[in-house]
């Protein structure tokens, strides 16, 4: 599987440089450790080996309909999108020995001013055998559910993850311990965790309640006929959220100038007692999910992958439209599905479509004048990606989304699409 | 508004028609909490005899440059689920959801605005039209709300110190009177009730030197970026000092300032100048801020 492999001395060490394509046909590795090094400069000395690598995504935004020249009247962030951003440029270590492996990755991007920060810090034990493996990690691990989110970025042939999976995983990662195996062609995967990953709307990296979060994945991978490799499983989550309280207020004096003829007057007064602080709760969440992913080669043409992925939740929107139980007072169900395709023309291009579809509240109604009604509050999106690279770590990527959405207000007052597409042209490349 | 450096590309868009746009409207001459904005005026759109406005409860007339928060509300005929709000001739107009009718008209629809104006509203009349709307996309006939634009006129007073500046900043104004007693936004008023001879009189508190407003206090931006310190009825004799402190620049890159003191209404001084962020750091409170202005109020 190896396609490039280079030596070099280095001090008494030895450099080896390896790029490893997607489709392993061999005995199942851990996939977290096996995408991270994918593409690793690796230094060994005695029984530790170092690794160091990274990718750099480099976004041209051509197109958003929902730019603007303008401010966001509310926080002053500029609402302009149109523009050049490094969305992720990433850089790792790994330090492997004997059994233990140990990684550090950093995350430099400009999505929100200069940011860098952690992306990967993981504590790991296991063996790869020809039949079977096993891996415990501990750290800042990647989430075990479905098959987007525990995609390695540079893998994925989208720019981005689907709706469904940013918003209830708004990030990849989160702090945990995770433990997967592998014997043959059945995978299992579990991990405890804090609940809050890196992305979270509320408490990123952190855990502000006691209760760990239970997610795993069981499946299936593997080659079934020549050149033809399916992937399946069933995923699971079940958590605890959390609801933040808040603190005593005073009593407040608020003029209200009724008449608006800018004198105070005693009836336009009103008075807002304070209230006394409200203690932080805790709510249930879960989700369940199954997904199945199915690559094949055309002769003359190139490969082939179809994907589908199904997740129903509950409480679980931690990134697009915060779900908080407490707050709404009901349940806030969620219900998303993903299907695509992607084919490979020669080495050189390749094309997919996908369509994702997400309802952050199912239950969700609107009061009409008469009447309460139902309310589509769902989002969903055509994605068309053209990538020059194929289907190669590096590559250049041409990709366009229609957005579906019920954010606008049509004339008549009913909800309408808030118009949101995008042209984004991304240039990556794995190092 | 949007951006224009990629619009040859919007074609690819083939599906994208219809919907709404994520324009703010920050350019439309008024503006209406929550409401869908779309360009065009108001005025041209095609429309139909019915459904109407019933009525619109409108307080006043009289409007100023930047004013927030101005109510109006109003009923809508049955079958409305709309209405469009807008100035005849402005640069687009707000869709508003309807709300539930009142008990007292339990089968008319409901509205309930919340508009604001441009900071630069020119001093004239306009036409606030308010139509209603009933799907698929019938508009009613408009119901006009003439509305006149009254510009803030400087307070009067014996001695009037003025501060302007022209970002959505937190700028404070403080004066020194020949006292040494500093009028700022933590002492908002120069009088001593306890050094001056004991008295009787209950408005004695208005012969001080008055802040009449902190402006943009704490960047809640109230679109005024205008204090003044005004003694109404004399002004203590001697000299005076006024500051500009620039508390925070709410993420402006720099505000810049005027200030004038007007001694029954003839101008004792003006300077003008520009604040940077790195004026914020200086500490806040009572003798903070740049000396901005010096100026004596002679002998009657």
């Amino acid at each position: 599987m190896k396609t490039r492999l280079a030596l070099a001395s280095l001090g008494g060490l030895l450099v080896v440089g390896a790029v490893q394509t997607a489709l392993a046909d061999e005995a199942p590795a851990p996939a977290q450790a096996a995408a991270a090094t994918s593409a690793a400069g690796r230094m060994s000395a005695g029984e530790t080996t170092l690794a160091v690598g990274g990718f750099l995504q480099a976004d041209a935004v051509l197109v958003d309909q929902s730019s603007q020249d303008q401010l966001s009247p509310s926080g002053g962030e500029p609402l302009n999108t149109e523009r050049l951003l490094i969305r992720r440029g990433h850089l790792f270590v790994e330090v492997r020995r004997t059994f233990l492996r140990a990684a550090v990755e950093l995350d430099a991007n400009t999505v929100k001013s200069m940011a860098v920060g952690l992306a990967r810090a993981e504590l790991a034990a296991g063996q790869t055998r020809p039949r079977w493996n096993w891996e415990l990690a501990l750290g800042l691990v990647r989430i075990p559910f479905g098959l987007e989110i525990q995609e390695w970025d540079p893998d994925r042939f989208f720019l981005e993850r689907s709706n469904v999976s940013r918003a209830l995983f708004p990030g990849t990662f989160d702090l945990g311990a995770r433990a997967q195996v592998g014997w043959g062609f059945l995978r299992a995967q579990m991990a405890v965790m804090n609940g809050n990953p890196l992305g979270d709307a509320s408490f990123p990296a952190r855990d502000p309640n006691a209760a760990k979060d239970f997610v795993g994945r069981m499946g299936m991978d593997s080659t079934i006929a020549a050149k033809v490799h399916v992937t399946a499983g069933v995923s699971s989550l079940k958590g605890t959220g959390f609801h933040p309280g808040t603190p005593a207020t005073k009593n407040v004096l608020v003029w209200n100038d009724q008449n608006e003829d800018g004198i105070v007057q005693l009836s336009e007064i009103q008075i807002i007692p304070g209230r006394a602080a409200t203690p932080s709760q805790n709510f249930s969440r879960f989700a369940v999910g199954a997904d199945s992913r199915i690559s094949f080669t055309i002769p003359r043409l190139g490969n082939s992958v179809l994907f589908g992925e199904v997740v129903w939740g509950a409480n679980l929107d931690r990134g697009l439209q915060p779900a908080d139980p407490v707050a709404s007072g009901r349940d806030l169900r969620e219900f998303g599905w993903v299907v695509g395709a992607i084919q490979e023309f020669t080495s050189r291009a390749a094309f997919g479509v996908r369509y994702d579809f997400y309802n952050p509240d199912v239950d969700a109604s609107r009061q009409t004048p008469t009447v309460l009604v139902p309310k589509d509050v769902s989002f969903r999106t055509w994605t068309f990606t053209l990538s020059w690279g194929g289907l190669s770590h590096d590559r250049l990527m041409l990709e366009y989304q229609h957005n579906r959405n019920a954010l606008g207000v049509a004339s008549d007052g009913s909800p309408t699409t808030l118009a949101a597409d995008t042209l984004t042209l991304r240039g990556q490349m794995v190092f | 508004m949007k951006g224009n450096s990629a619009t040859w590309l919007l074609p690819l868009a083939v599906a994208a028609c219809g919907g709404a746009t994520s324009d703010t409207g920050v350019e439309a001459v008024v503006r209406v909490a929550g409401g869908q904005f779309y360009r065009g005026s108001i005025d041209k759109l095609a429309g139909v005899d019915s459904p109407t406005v019933v009525d619109v409860l409108n307080s006043q007339n009289v409007i100023t440059p930047g004013l927030e928060h101005k109510q109006i509300s109003g009923r809508l005929d049955p079958g409305s689920t709309a209405v469009a709000i807008g100035l005849a001739g402005d640069v687009g107009y707000w869709i508003l959801a309807a709300d539930v009718p009142d008990t007292d008209s339990p089968t008319q629809p409901t509205f309930h605005a919340s508009l604001s104006f441009s900071p630069s509203l020119p001093q004239t009349s306009y036409d606030l039209m308010v139509r209603a709307v009933a799907p698929p996309n019938s508009i009613g006939p408009a119901t006009h709300v003439p509305l006149d634009v009254e510009q803030s006129l400087p307070p009067t007073g014996a001695l009037v110190v003025s501060l302007w500046w022209d970002t959505e900043s937190d700028l404070d104004l403080h004066v020194v009177d020949p006292y040494g007693v500093e009028i700022w936004a933590g002492h908002i008023n120069s009088y001593d009730p306890y050094a001056a001879v004991p008295t009787t009189d209950a408005g004695a508190w208005n012969e001080g030197g008055i802040l009449d407003f902190d402006s943009n206090s704490g960047c809640v931006i109230d679109g005024r970026c205008n204090e003044n310190v005004v003694w109404t009825v004399t002004a203590p004799v001697g000299d005076y000092v006024a500051r500009v402190d620039t508390f925070s620049l709410c993420g402006n890159s720099a505000a810049r300032w005027t200030v004038e003191a007007l001694l029954n209404g003839v101008s004792l001084g003006k300077a003008e100048g520009e604040v940077l962020p790195a004026s914020q750091r200086f500490s806040k409170g009572k003798g903070s801020g740049l000396t901005a202005l010096t100026f004596t109020v002679p002998s009657p």
